[in-house]
């Protein structure tokens, strides 16, 4: 080629096109904002994070029921492992580690989608620890966890717990823990108060009977049994004892017929389920005894007592250790507003339980990494020395109070207090111990209908 | 006391038969029209509750208008549901338990969709009237009576539809005789998606007034569906509306008295039991003509 005008001409145009195309695809192709203060944000939080969690992902997974006639309680599930996650992640996750979850939809806990689901986890998802709020009655969690020494954190069903310890090989669950304390309270507890503020004059009673409701599963028969023997020994009389199927109840005319029949001092129930136990209470205030009625668990539901509202007043009912509701406790205040800003709303208790526990695995595994070198994210051995921290180390102050595991891996019932509580216009009274009280035991607003 | 029993009876009887009527005629008219159970029955229930739940609590519409607004809506969603997913099932005459599949998964879906757009968190209606009445030691509260009177008045619509309407001769027509029906020019499919668009009118009234007495879950239809089954059973798939009332009543007076005298835990088995007698001793149902 000769440098000829035209020819220079022709490469000089080249050249711009070339210059002009390089350019453009430049911009498109290179990061946003090269050389600014969005480009040095964007690689600063990228490196943060490879920075923040130099160990990588460590997984955990969460039982919870995400379908099912159970749905709500497990969204609160999930809405408290996801906060607890987040903020641990903020503060660095564990051990160097970023934590993700994995959740497992329970259902309605059937037993075999729930070995399916663990199996799944652990096997397929790779977690190192699993949580749950409440499952299945017969806790077959423990059972399809243990093959693999596998972490599990637990908040209900001491009974079923206390059971399986007692009656396996010793160390058979030396991976699972329930972040409950002894729920004997709930059988002795009522009955000592009750006749207490009785002989006290604190109470008054149509007579010494007392009608118990109860529900065909471990947890509420168990519960039914224990208030049963405790009562007749402080001479009351048992004047209805009634089973009824375990499900939905929709209809208690023929049960509270009997109630009418021979009105008692004090009707129970225990059935638990939040929506069975409102019907009950509908229905008793359609036509009510001049009696007390304790209901069991329902109103630690906040829909239990935002929808029945008024119509709960004067119903009381407990908790084997101090809860987020109990008055005076700045813990569980704390936490109860801190959610509300969270979600908007208050959540179920359960919320706070799961939160809990991924903080407690957090201390755990600290404390397993500094004093024995164990990696969260390790094997089976690991495993069994974060458990072996988490029975002997662990101290953390939650919203039950102090969290140390006992020789069964329950919450360490020296630093449990049973609370006593009435609900009275949509609030919630801490009325038993003394120290803990901000009201006084009332008799319930049905009494002033003028019934005899 | 008898007379106290008997008047307890009685209400328990009247309300818990006239729900079960309301989710039974409803199944019943599919089956006799189209030859299928519908599974997606239960999740109308539900949906009833929460469409009433979501008008008042965040549309914030007046309790009635949103009542009278989930008439046509129910027919819209059992009219949708026939006329474009099982309709083509049936005219490619997929078998029974083919039909019963779809409606199966046609519940799920709107189970699942119902959970996402609502969550689990419990919920609840208030009632329409609050208050009771009493008859001697037994009571009614007021929505109970609601109960009664509206499910009767949805009964007698539904008999007037049937038997004084051209619609009605029609659907009544399909279901003796479909071929017959065809040559002599009635639009069999039109007529099947007005059926399902009827009979969940019925199932989301329902679910609106249950709504009022349980908490409200995605799946809290299921355990009426149940009852829905083991009513149609007895009574017969084929009973029509009369078979189909008398039949609820008369399981809701067995399962009242039963539990009126004998604990409650042992009521669902017996029913059970009695359930199993009544097909032994006519297998069809005890209110369909041999």
């Amino acid at each position: 080629m000769s440098f000829t005008s035209k020819n220079m001409g022709i490469v000089a145009v080249v050249v711009v096109i070339v210059a002009a195309l390089a350019g453009v695809s430049g911009y498109y192709m290179a990061p946003r904002g090269v050389g600014t203060e969005e480009a040095y944000q964007e690689g600063y939080d990228t490196g943060f994070e490879e920075g923040r969690y130099p160990n990588g992902i460590l997984k955990v997974g969460l039982l919870a029921p995400l379908t099912g006639g159970q749905v709500a309680a497990g969204e609160a599930f999930v809405q408290g492992a996801e906060w607890a996650v987040e903020e641990i992640n903020a503060l660095g996750g564990i051990c160097g580690y970023k934590v993700e979850l994995v959740k497992g939809d329970t259902e309605d806990f059937e037993t075999s989608k729930i070995q399916a689901i663990i199996e799944k986890l652990i096997t397929a998802d790779g977690v190192h620890a699993i949580f749950g709020g409440h499952g299945n009655i017969a806790l077959v969690e423990y059972d399809a966890v243990k093959k693999y020494d596998m972490i599990f954190m637990f908040g209900a069903e001491w009974q079923t717990h206390e059971k399986k310890w007692t009656e396996s090989p010793e160390g058979e669950y030396k991976t699972c823990f329930n972040l409950v304390s002894s729920y004997m309270p709930y059988r002795w507890h009522v009955p000592i108060t009750f006749d207490k503020w009785v002989k006290e004059g604190k109470l008054e009673i149509i007579n010494n009977k007392v009608a118990i409701v109860y529900s065909d599963n471990y947890y509420s028969s168990w519960i039914a049994e224990g208030l049963s023997e405790n009562f007749e020994e402080l001479g009351y009389e048992i004047s209805l004892w009634e089973m009824v199927p375990y499900g939905t109840v929709t209809e208690w005319g023929s049960i509270l017929a009997k109630i009418r029949a021979d009105p008692p001092g004090l009707v129970i129930n225990t059935d638990w389920m939040p929506s069975n136990e409102a019907a009950f209470v509908e229905q008793f205030l359609e036509n009510p005894t001049k009696s007390h009625m304790f209901i069991q668990y329902a109103p630690h539901a906040p829909e239990f007592v935002e929808l029945l509202g008024e119509k709960c007043s004067g119903i009381i009912y407990n908790s084997p250790s101090m809860g987020v509701y109990t008055a005076g406790n700045k813990v569980g205040e704390e936490l109860i507003e801190r959610a509300k800003e969270r979600f908007g709303f208050e959540p179920y208790s359960y919320c706070f339980t799961l939160y809990e526990e991924l903080w407690v695995y957090k201390q755990a595994c600290e404390l397993a990494q500094a004093i024995y070198g164990a990696d969260p994210a390790g094997g089976r051995e690991d495993r069994l020395v974060i458990a072996k921290t988490m029975e002997e180390k662990t101290a953390w102050r939650g919203s039950s109070g102090l969290y140390v595991f006992d020789e069964i891996h329950c919450l360490d019932e020296q630093y449990s207090i049973p609370i006593i509580y009435q609900l009275w216009e949509g609030e919630r009274h801490t009325v038993e111990p003394d120290t803990y009280a901000d009201a006084e035991i009332q008799p319930p607003p049905w009494w002033n209908k003028g019934i005899e | 006391m008898l007379v106290d029993d008997f008047a307890g009876i009685l209400i328990s009887t009247l309300v818990s038969g006239s729900i079960y009527s309301l989710m039974v005629i409803g199944l019943t008219m599919i089956f006799e029209t189209i030859q299928y159970f519908n599974f997606a029955h239960g999740t109308f229930f539900t949906f009833g509750a929460y469409f009433i739940w979501y008008l008042i609590n965040i549309s914030n519409l007046n309790y009635l208008v949103a009542i009278l607004l989930l008439l046509p809506t129910s027919f819209i969603l059992g009219f949708i549901m026939q006329r474009f997913i099982v309709q083509s099932l049936v005219e490619r005459e997929a078998g029974h338990i083919i039909l019963i599949l779809a409606t199966f998964c046609i519940g799920v879906v709107i189970e699942n969709v119902i959970l996402i757009v609502f969550g689990g968190r419990l919920k609840r209606l208030p009632y329409l009237f609050e208050g009771y009445i009493t008859f001697g030691e037994a009571t009614m509260s007021y929505h109970k009576l609601l109960i009664l009177i509206t499910s009767t008045l949805l009964l007698v619509i539904f008999t007037f539809i049937l038997y004084k309407t051209k619609r009605g001769v029609a659907m009544r027509a399909v279901a003796q005789d479909r071929e017959a029906s065809y040559l002599v020019g009635i639009n069999v499919k039109g007529i099947y998606a007005i059926t399902v668009g009827l009979s969940s009118i019925l199932a989301c009234m329902g679910g609106w007034l249950m709504g009022c007495l349980l908490f409200i879950t995605p799946t809290f239809g299921g355990d009426m569906l149940s009852k829905g089954f083991i009513v149609c059973t007895l009574g017969g798939r084929q009973s029509g509306m009369k078979g189909s009332v008398f039949t609820s009543y008369l399981v809701a007076f067995i399962e009242t008295t039963l539990m009126r005298y004998m604990p409650m835990y042992n009521v669902p088995p017996i029913l059970f039991l009695i359930v199993i007698i009544g097909l032994l001793i006519k297998p069809e149902g005890l209110f369909v003509r041999t």
